[in-house]
């Protein structure tokens, strides 16, 4: 009778816990850093202003304006920070988003789910850091730093690679087929990326300064060669440069900002 | 933000269109020196790479079987010809697509967006693929078989093992021509007519040219040398000649290709004269990659045979289909299916088969 108890007390207890589970899995993600004004944009469309630890739910519509970032941290560890002027909707379910417009930085845990589009666009993960660049419908830019990700047209058969680290992927979301990847320099990428040096440190830096070592290691053995060209952020545009030009580094952060660590 | 804006020294080349640049990117590494072509692998992990090492394994393999089909009825004993046919039945319906070219820029555009630094630099590099010139691959193929002796009345079924081993070297002489020197040993035991039991040992020397600038058409000439001997390497028959081939593939999608093709295999010198034959023959073939690790793959041949002694000459078709899985970068696993059909101008040479087996093949580069 005793154990009888024990074990309905141990069911119930389980049946609570599993139900709080699911509904923190839907319960969308948090605020956890903030930079200048973002507003989200509810089912009913009214904008209101995100503040740190404010919780959004799926369905919502977070835009940042011209100088505003921000990071959003899911229930399952999944982060995403949103660059200026980027529109990011959250679906329902953990990890699950769609970039509207503007850029955005990744990190999904190792044994995490996330789904995140963007137009056309699908990319699933189970642990990766990465960045991803839309703008409007001209063009979808990836960026893998560490980890590896799925990047898919859905309805297109075979239209579907992974990408490694330091793979870029510039596509056109009118394109009925995904382009190769190129590869870029992770270390200078994360040395002038905003969205990595304006925010607190992410959890996971060490697997990008170890796929930066990586790279820099197959530079010198010869597997990599430098192409000379540049994209300096700006979308598609490729600049080649001469030898003797230096690394420019980041523009250090200016502006009011908020964490919630 | 900050947009670094690229210092005097700077060359800026206005390429702002990223297809540009990526042809750019092509075009320089087409000049690169070590760059392999489109139908050969590389030790890049990417997964083409493998998959070229294993196809172009399977090639080889299939090449050399057919060179196996260089026998005819005559004092050579009454079970050469039913071999080279055997042989030719049972090519590989993947190995002649290849794999598909590097693809080049997608439709062109840029644009502003207005995260300049959120992303960050981009410096492109680009990744150098180590050519590795020696490929080794074995196979394990066992058949069932309609039609043991090729015949056109009273045919036998039975089971057939035909383990094969293949070793190339291609080295390449200039970036698009290459040179391809090759011996396979193919083994083809029976279960129940082992008097039908023989093996075929082949030496290739050749040339392939490849020419991205005609829709990746690849061209290849080729001395081979065939030696077909009885299980104890007693040597029964030995042929030389020289098989010219070209191949084009179709790129329809990442996952879906087609390719056209011919081989010709003319034959200069035999011991005995008898079986001496010369080989004319027109492919088309499909492939699909359903999954990263599973594919099918179909082949349509038509071959004219026609034989040096005795004024003899053979129609054949031969539909080959299979479904192979990728167990790992080094080992597949396919399930193969083959049906032909002999004409002859003399119809006791008449026959059909139907071949149905699986296999398990391995092969890695060095």
């Amino acid at each position: 009778m005793k154990n009888t108890r024990f074990l309905q007390s141990w069911t119930f207890l389980a049946l609570i816990f599993g139900l709080a589970g699911l509904i923190r899995a839907d319960a969308g993600a948090r605020v956890t850093y903030l930079t200048n004004g973002v507003e989200a944009h509810g089912l009913n469309g009214s904008p209101s202003r995100v503040a740190i630890g404010n919780i959004l739910s799926g369905g919502v519509t977070i835009d940042s304006g011209a100088n505003a970032r921000s990071e959003l941290t899911f229930v399952n560890r999944t982060v995403v920070r949103l660059g200026a002027r980027t529109s990011l909707h959250l679906k329902d379910g953990a990890g699950a988003a769609e970039l509207r417009d503007g850029a955005i930085l990744f990190q999904i845990p190792k044994g995490s789910n996330a789904e995140i589009t963007a137009g056309p666009v699908n990319l699933t993960s189970k642990g990766a850091t990465g960045l991803l660049e839309r703008n409007r419908d001209l063009y979808i830019k990836l960026l893998l730093l560490e980890g590896d990700a799925r990047v898919m047209l859905p309805g297109h058969l075979g239209e579907s690679v992974v990408i490694e680290p330091g793979q870029i992927m510039i596509m056109n979301p009118k394109s009925m087929a995904l382009p190769g990847a190129a590869y870029f320099n992770i270390a200078r990428a994360v040395k002038t990326c905003r969205l990595l040096n304006e925010f607190p440190p992410l959890r996971g830096e060490n697997l990008i300064a170890e796929e930066a070592a990586k790279q820099a290691r197959l530079t010198k053995t010869g597997d990599y060669v430098s192409a000379n060209l540049v994209i300096f952020g700006r979308g598609t545009q490729v600049t080649m440069i001469g030898a003797q030009r230096a690394e420019k580094p980041a523009k250090k952060h200016t502006g009011n900002s908020q964490s919630a660590d | 933000m900050t947009k670094p804006a690229p210092s005097p020294s700077a060359k800026s080349i206005h390429c702002e269109y990223w297809p540009v640049a990526k042809e750019f990117l092509l075009d320089a590494k087409a000049a690169a020196p070590q760059k392999r072509p489109p139908f050969m692998g590389t030790r890049s992990s990417n997964r083409p790479g493998s998959i070229a090492a294993f196809v172009c394994s399977l090639f080889w393999l299939a090449l050399m079987s057919e060179a196996v089909a260089q026998v005819a009825i005559g004092p050579v004993g009454p079970g050469a010809i039913q071999s080279q046919n055997r042989a030719d039945i049972l090519r590989n319906p993947a190995a002649p697509l290849g794999t598909a070219p590097p693809s080049g820029g997608e439709g062109g555009y840029v644009q502003a967006s207005p995260n300049d630094n959120d992303l960050g630099e981009q410096q492109i590099l680009q990744r150098k693929e180590e050519y590795l010139p020696f490929t080794f691959s074995a196979s394990t193929p066992v058949y069932y078989t309609s039609n043991v002796a090729l015949v056109n009345h009273g045919a036998q079924d039975d089971v057939m093992f035909a383990p094969g081993l293949v070793l190339t070297y291609q080295p390449h002489l200039t970036s698009t021509l290459y040179a391809e020197i090759g011996v396979a040993q193919q083994w083809f035991i029976y279960g129940r007519f082992s008097d039908l039991n023989f093996a075929s040992f082949d030496a290739i020397v050749g040339l392939a040219y490849y020419m991205p600038q005609f829709h990746n058409l690849t061209l290849r000439a080729r001395y081979d040398y065939n030696s077909l001997t009885d299980t104890s390497f007693d040597q029964f028959f030995s042929n030389n000649s020289i098989i010219l081939s070209g191949a084009v593939p179709f790129r329809i999608d990442r996952v879906q290709q087609i390719g056209i093709g011919f081989d010709v295999q003319l034959s200069f010198a035999a011991d005995p004269e008898g079986p001496r034959r010369n080989d004319y023959s027109f492919w088309a073939g499909y492939s699909v990659n359903l999954t990263r690790h599973f594919s099918i793959d179909a082949t349509a041949r038509l071959a004219v045979r026609d034989y040096h002694v005795g004024s003899r000459t053979d129609v054949s078709e031969i539909l080959s289909l299979s479904a192979n899985y990728r167990i790992n970068q080094w080992f597949t696993v396919s399930l193969l299916t083959s049906f032909s059909w002999n004409q002859s101008d003399r119809d006791v040479f008449d026959y059909s088969v139907a071949d149905i087996g699986a296999g398990i093949s391995g092969g890695f580069q060095f």
